[in-house]
């Protein structure tokens, strides 16, 4: 019993670390899409907010995701 | 989104008129930043803004082309002018009114007020008039979006007289769907004019998404296109009228 239970909980943090891997894996594939590239992103609200007061202008937020497609 | 207009030569220079924030969600710790969508209004993605230096989401706009994004961001410009002046006098009940009416109609994925506050800003006295030409634009727009989802409903809105403008977003379903309604309803007239504003919108359609030529979905579109100049033809012929539909400008 002890050794089913041992058994599951490490087939489940492999899960869920192999999961987490994944994630950063879609997340790096996500930044070399060529939409990236192709605008001077800023990837930081404060640095976007602090740059907007100093030029005076406004923010545009773009807002995507890497997880699915 | 990603694959079109942030590729595009005219989003690359009107991105140097704003800040430029990427967020990606990666449900992943080792990410920064996550859940702020959500924290922002979105609730869906991709999920579009544009925000004040305090990053306050105050418009709400998908980029898909330059005039979209052009009028996207005089709306917001012209939401932070009122702001302001209405943080000089906040007893102002008309600069009052024009903010929460503009920064109403500035909500698509957040919640929107209800339309009867709307109204009754929008008659508050010494409204801002450039806040009120909006609001009509945006009922129209609003009205045309709703007519999308029910059958019927955009022939319905061509015989009142009210249809997208030139190169709207809605404009070639919009036209599909009242062409193709027309015909059912055996009404020559509209689905005569229909079909003229269906034509162009289809041939700017393949000019501004040129790999859409190639999808088999674009042929089924042409072929329904070229049928529905054949049935308003016969429509016509049936109904005595001379006019008749142009197929030649049904393109490929």
């Amino acid at each position: 019993m002890i050794r089913t239970t041992t058994l599951l909980a490490s087939a489940g943090l492999l899960a869920g670390a192999l999961s987490a891997q994944s994630m950063t894996e879609r997340y790096q594939q996500k930044l070399e899409k060529e939409f990236v590239s192709n605008t001077a992103w800023v990837k930081s609200l404060d640095t976007a907010k602090s740059k907007a007061a100093k030029e005076n202008k406004l923010i545009f937020g773009y807002f995507t995701r890497s997880y699915a497609p | 989104m990603e694959g079109g207009p942030l590729l595009s030569k005219w989003w690359k220079k009107a991105s140097k008129d704003f800040v430029s924030y990427l967020n990606i969600e990666a449900r992943t710790p080792a990410v920064p930043e996550q859940g702020m969508y959500k924290e922002k209004g979105g609730r869906g993605f991709p999920y579009c803004t544009i925000m004040n230096a305090a990053g306050e989401v105050i418009w709400e706009v998908r980029p898909t082309s330059e005039a979209v994004v052009a009028k996207g961001f005089a709306n917001a410009n012209k939401l932070v002018k009122i702001q302001a002046a209405l943080s000089q006098k906040p007893d102002d009940k008309a600069l009052e009114a024009s903010a929460s009416l503009l920064e109403g109609i500035g909500r698509s994925q957040r919640k929107a007020p209800a339309m009867s506050d709307m109204e009754e800003w929008g008659n508050v006295k010494g409204v801002d008039k450039v806040v009120v030409t909006a609001f009509n634009a945006w009922k129209k727009e609003q009205k045309i979006r709703g007519a999308m989802r029910r059958r019927g409903a955009a022939y319905k809105l061509m015989k009142e007289g009210t249809q997208p403008e030139k190169g709207s977003i809605y404009a070639l379903g919009f036209f599909m769907n009242a062409t193709r309604d027309a015909i059912a309803a055996k009404d020559a007239k509209i689905a005569a004019a229909a079909l003229n504003r269906l034509q162009p919108e289809w041939k700017a359609y393949l000019k501004k998404n040129p790999s859409f030529a190639k999808n088999p979905r674009s042929k089924r579109t042409f072929d329904m296109i070229e049928g529905y100049a054949d049935q308003v033809k016969d429509l016509q012929k049936k109904a005595g009228e001379d006019k008749s539909a142009d197929k030649s400008g049904v393109d490929k």
